[in-house]
């Protein structure tokens, strides 16, 4: 505890030193396309993340106080749940196609790097209606579009502690309407560091991870309005499984190969929009060598825009996605195809009111969930020094099951509900934006009502059975303060602090908390440009306790940690070149966490690394 | 800027709020064993929260002995108890070893066996233990054999694959071969593998009854579907020869878990959510004892030295677990909370 209020009062007294100084850099914005489904959301729905694209995603992901990053270790499995719900309840589209490994029902975002990705928007909360099936805690979007991309190139080096080393190379070129992107990316962290764990100190013997990338894509334009894209990515993920601490002779491995396709058409009128897209992505994993899943799914979408006038916008489309996998654990070939009908429609009935309703029809198999949202957007106050506005939301939330859940044998169960979930949200949010450079607060809070989820649970049969079982009430509060500023140069402070109960109301322990569901969560992060070349960055971000089994017992927790990550970062300009170079010491205060029961986090560690930019 | 300090201020004292919670008491530990009996709660798998409860003679349960006395964790996934003399050993499957500690000493550890690979089950005869191990999923099983005194390793015979449950009947070493469908012999004397008896799918645990017979639990396999064979059974070997002196087939699949009271006349099993016994002689003729309205089956079970049955319910995994005292008439004494995943049980 005294540890956790030194922390505060040294960033608290480091943002007083930065703040005697002066200068202004503008920090860069990012761009943000996806705007089939922007059209149809309100308020902070959807929010364009800022990430370093020479980091991990986890660290972007991190500062995201209604997130909880569940990680397996440094550079190990990873995944994002919203909300107090679990990571197979959030969606992940790429190119607005549903990118979750089907097998699994998650992605596991340390084996993406933010290297190989543009553009990225959290959605969190339900809304299947918009984003299909698994968005019942949020969704991440994942996008590219490089036909307003300026050309150039870019390359990376960076080493780190334990081992790590990382090139990446990416560049933007082409002729006229044709242009093309090439993106290659290699990282390697040996990850033996050392841990404390029953009063010895421990080195991690199996931990290393390898990824390799290449990225492809492409876009022709013509005269007329229509515009044809590729994109083309293949990344291997070669990994030791980090054991747990009190298991650490395991010599598990894992090695993953993803290949995504999207090639897309976009028709564009002046008031109307035609896009259609087709892909293919497959996950390959291959366990110990010996023990092979693949997944496969072919995916359609297509959706048409219309814009009756300022006040009333339509988008109506649909999807099918198509599965098959093959493994050792599944005893069929078989082929799933999911199909969604849907349509949207935003409407400004007056001045101070924007009102969007979506509804998606879906099917599989037998089952047919129909799902509506609708939300509002109300102005209170529109004035040159204050922005204040309402936004309210009412979805409905599905989730398939997994192909595991439905072909894993033995226990597989094609007879399986999807999971389904209400949420109702509210949101204040009020801009200041001629107080310093912008001063944005929001405050607002969810309840979820969740039932059947999918939980895996003894049979009579001697083997574990997927049944729909639980029904969870989730409630949150959140709130986020942000503030740019210019002091010696622009500088930029988001706080975000979130409440969370997800409640269990199934079985002898109703009313506890789910696991894995931390109640407290807060964010600090802080962003320093000083004079015109220098910046440097404080994240940092506390997680409350984490039980680890339904009966809430202490025993049975993991310990609330707090991480404080520090970068400093140098730029140079010159006639062709900017360069910049940033030194970070990630858990600067060294604390001995854990994220998952039992699994080592490295303590303080260091990275360096050079970008150089070539702009034409 | 005050408020933008205030602001700050605010969401850091929010935060530091946040972390403090109240504490729950630290586990009392027991310093007298006799007469209890002891949990082994396997945990969950990957999770490394595997603990030791006790259980007095009073009805007093201590959880978590391990951790509290020797400042570390037992491990990942324990499996099973064993108690010889003075030294309570815990074997702990995914953790790749053996922790022993001592009763006289309030369960301080002795020392700690870590050249095995994946082990299940042991047993001990005056001098030595017997630790059964998988090896791995896809190597033949191994039985290694220790001196109980140092935990000094002496000799590790190959047997079929994931060799399971262990007994040492006299001069012969009994091991169950689970991944596959027999029994190994071996020769304590020569400490080498004699017979290898073909008993039926899946075999798990071996007892011996009051004629000094061998009981081994067969647990039954799938179709090709993965449908149940439902074909467990319970097979007598003779303890001289090895060979089959009867078969109880249930006609059902069964987790393999059985025991036999202190006099070795009545055998132990369950099915599915029943409890059974049986004569060990005489009649084969199953007896129902308890059957449970509110679970699927039984994770653990065992016999007390005062013919108590214990069971275990895991709770799938995903909260503390509970053990039920069961009289032999079947009536439900008392329920013990325990660690989570409780699984094996040693009398003290």
């Amino acid at each position: 505890m005294v540890s956790r209020i030194c922390v505060y009062v040294v960033l608290l007294s480091l943002t007083r030193l930065v703040l005697a100084q002066e200068d202004t850099v503008q920090l860069e914005a990012i761009t943000v396309s996806a705007l089939q489904f922007e059209r149809f959301t309100t308020g902070s729905q959807l929010q364009p993340i800022n990430f370093d694209v020479s980091s991990s995603l986890e660290k972007a992901l991190s500062q995201q106080s209604s997130i909880y990053f569940k990680s397996y270790g440094n550079g190990q499995l990873a995944t994002v749940a919203f909300r107090g719900t679990s990571a197979s309840q959030t969606n992940v589209l790429w190119h607005g196609i549903p990118a979750n490994y089907p097998t699994l029902g998650q992605m596991d975002f340390s084996q993406w790097p933010a290297w190989m990705m543009d553009e990225l928007q959290l959605s969190p909360g339900a809304n299947s209606s918009l984003y299909g099936s698994g968005a019942i805690g949020g969704s991440v979007l994942v996008d590219s579009d490089i036909a307003h991309k300026s050309k150039g190139a870019s390359l990376l080096v960076g080493v780190g502690s334990f081992g790590e080393f990382k090139t990446g190379i990416k560049a933007t070129y082409g002729e006229g309407r044709f242009k093309a992107n090439t993106n290659l990316y290699r990282s390697y962290l040996q990850n033996d560091f050392r841990y404390e764990y029953n009063g010895e100190t421990l080195r991690q013997n199996n931990a290393s991870s390898l990824i390799k990338g290449i990225k492809q894509q492409f876009t022709y334009s013509t005269l007329h309005g229509t515009s044809f894209f590729a994109d083309f990515q293949y990344t291997v993920n070669d990994r030791e499984i980090q054991p747990t601490k009190s298991a650490p002779t395991s010599q598990d491995q894992l090695l993953t190969n993803n290949t995504r396709l999207a090639v897309g058409a976009n028709q564009e009128w002046s008031k109307s929009s035609l896009n259609v897209t087709l892909a293919w992505l497959k996950n390959d994993q291959v366990y110990n060598e010996t023990d092979q899943t693949t997944g496969n799914q072919y995916s359609s979408l297509i959706s048409y825009w219309y814009q009756l006038n300022d006040q009333l916008e339509f988008r109506v489309g649909g999807n099918t996605n198509l599965f098959t996998a093959s493994s050792d654990s599944y005893s069929d070939r078989f082929h799933d195809l999911q199909a969604d009908a849907f349509t949207s429609v935003s409407a400004k009935p007056l001045l101070w009111w924007q009102s969007v309703l979506n509804l998606r029809q879906s099917f599989y198999a037998d089952q047919s969930p129909f799902v509506p949202s609708w939300s509002n957007q109300l102005t209170i106050v529109q004035a040159e020094k204050i922005h204040i506005s309402f936004n309210e939301s009412f979805a409905f939330g599905f989730r398939y099951p997994t192909l595991n859940d439905r072909h894993w044998t033995p226990g597989g169960n094609p007879d399986l509900q999807p999971e389904r979930s209400k949420t109702l949200d509210g949101e204040f949010d009020l801009k200041l934006p001629i107080v310093l450079n912008g001063v944005s607060i929001k405050i607002g809070g969810y309840q979820t009502w969740s039932e059947d989820w999918i939980v895996w649970l003894p049979s009579e049969a001697g083997y574990w059975v997927p049944q729909n079982f639980r029904e969870v009430e989730i409630s949150g509060l959140e709130s986020s303060l942000g503030i740019n500023g210019d002091l010696l140069g622009v500088y930029m402070l988001n706080a975000s602090y979130t409440f969370n109960r997800s409640i269990n109301k199934t079985g002898s322990n109703s009313g506890k908390l789910l696991p894995y569901t931390p109640e407290h969560n807060a964010r600090i992060s802080w962003q320093h440009h000083i004079r015109k070349y220098f910046n440097y960055r404080l994240n940092s971000s506390f997680t409350g306790k984490r039980y680890t089994t339904l009966d809430n017992t202490k025993r049975s927790s993991v310990a609330p940690f707090f991480i404080l990550d520090f970068t400093l970062g140098r730029e140079f300009e010159l006639p062709l070149f900017a360069i910049s170079i940033d030194a970070s010491i990630n858990n600067l205060l060294d604390a001995n966490y854990e994220n998952l029961n039992n699994r080592a986090m490295p303590g303080r560690n260091y990275q360096l690394q050079l970008i150089i930019n070539y702009n034409r | 800027m005050n408020t933008f300090f205030k602001s700050l201020y605010f969401l850091a004292v929010i935060t530091i709020l946040a972390a403090c919670d109240g504490n729950d008491p630290e586990p009392e530990v027991v310093g007298q064993f006799d007469g209890g009996v002891f949990v082994s709660n396997e945990g969950n798998f990957g999770e490394g929260d595997g603990s030791l409860s006790f259980i007095s003679s009073e009805g007093e349960v201590s959880n978590d002995l391990f951790a509290s006395v020797n400042a570390k964790d037992l491990g990942d996934v324990v499996q099973s108890l064993h108690i010889s003399g003075d030294l309570l050993f815990a074997v702990v499957n995914n953790s790749n070893k053996i922790e022993v500690v001592s009763l006289s000493d309030s369960l301080k550890s002795q020392y700690t066996i870590e050249d095995v690979a994946l082990p299940r089950y042991m047993d001990s005869d005056e001098e030595n233990g017997y630790i059964t191990e998988w090896v791995s999923f896809v190597d033949a099983g191994r039985v290694t054999i220790f001196d109980l005194e140092s935990g000094n390793i002496s000799k590790s015979i190959e047997v079929g694959y994931g060799a399971e449950g262990v007994k040492v009947v006299g001069e012969k070493l009994f091991v169950a071969n689970n991944f596959g469908t027999s029994v190994t012999l071996i020769d304590l004397a020569s400490e080498t593998v004699t017979t290898e008896i073909e008993v039926g799918t899946s075999p798990k645990l071996l007892v011996v009854d009051a004629q000094g017979d061998v009981w081994v639990s067969c647990q039954g396999g799938y179709d090709e579907n993965w449908a149940p064979a439902n074909d467990g059974k319970l097979v007598e070997l003779d303890a001289a020869t090895g060979e089959i002196k009867t078969t109880l087939e249930l006609e059902a699949n069964f987790n393999g878990k059985i025991d036999v009271n202190a006099d070795g006349t009545k055998l132990f099993y369950s099915v599915g959510p029943t409890i059974y016994s049986m004569n060990t002689s005489g009649s084969a003729d199953a007896q129902e004892i308890y059957t449970s309205t509110s679970l699927f089956s039984y994770y653990g079970l065992a016999i007390g030295s005062d013919d108590m049955i214990y069971v275990t319910n895991a709770a799938g995994f995903i909260e503390a677990g509970s053990v039920l005292k069961i009289s032999t008439e079947g009536s439900v004494i008392e329920t013990f909370n325990v660690g989570r995943g409780p699984n094996d049980f040693a009398f003290n």
